[in-house]
């Protein structure tokens, strides 16, 4: 929760430009990661040893960064993924039975759809509203 | 570790560490930003989601916006309003 409800970032007061604001990480109710299928394991020194040009070379920033962003977006597929799975057990599944029956199927899928319309709906509202705030700074 | 602390031997900073702080912090940025919607939607999905539909009508669609910005303004009031109670010398 950030101190003043709005984001002061390092590298721009009041949050993200529109060039760099994540305009909605889903379109059309389907998911679509930047990177998916990346394994998190090994911790972070043996990932970037190697970007790191090896013996006395200079630190490939694009090669790391790579890894970077394919790393953050694993994070990100798993708590929503995590949070999804949450919320829509709870919209669709009643007293749980023996099994998943169609209606309760059919529930799960469409609120996976409207969970990801409804994540970008507020993406695009964080980003607006962080906009304003730097606007009136 | 030597390259992450900036320095390249006797040779002075390695230009890649500086740029790479720029872009890991963007980065941070970025994920700071998701995290935040994370947690919109922890809120804002049972406010204004009844039942899911084939699609998100357009009351919903403005609810979760609506969601968002009182969030944030009640978020605002909280600190700033405790912050006068803290500085009448608290409770």
């Amino acid at each position: 929760m950030p101190r003043s409800g709005v984001h002061a970032g390092s590298c721009r007061p009041g949050g993200l430009s529109s060039r760099d604001a994540p305009r909605g990480l889903f379109s059309s109710g389907r998911a679509r990661w930047a990177g998916g299928g990346a394994g998190m394991e090994g911790g972070f020194g043996s990932e970037f040893g190697a970007a790191g040009g090896g013996a006395g070379g200079k630190l490939d920033p694009g090669l790391i960064m790579e890894q970077v962003k394919v790393q953050i977006a694993v994070a990100n597929a798993q708590e929503l993924l995590q949070r999804m799975t949450d919320k829509c057990f709870r919209k669709c599944i009643g007293k749980p039975g023996g099994s998943l029956d169609n209606s309760e199927q059919k529930c799960i899928a469409m609120c996976m759809d409207r969970y990801m319309d409804a994540w970008n709906t507020v993406s695009r509202a964080y980003n607006s509203r962080l906009q304003r705030e730097r606007a009136n700074m | 570790m030597a390259e992450l602390g900036g320095l390249d031997g006797a040779r002075g900073p390695d230009p890649g560490v500086s740029e790479l702080q720029r872009l890991v912090a963007a980065e941070q940025q970025r994920a700071q930003f998701t995290a935040q919607v994370h947690n919109f939607m922890e809120v804002c999905w049972d406010k204004c989601v009844d039942k899911p539909g084939s699609k998100l009508d357009s009351r919903t669609e403005g609810c979760l916006a609506s969601c968002v910005d009182r969030f944030i303004d009640t978020t605002l009031s909280i600190t700033n309003r405790f912050a006068q109670v803290v500085q009448k010398g608290g409770h």
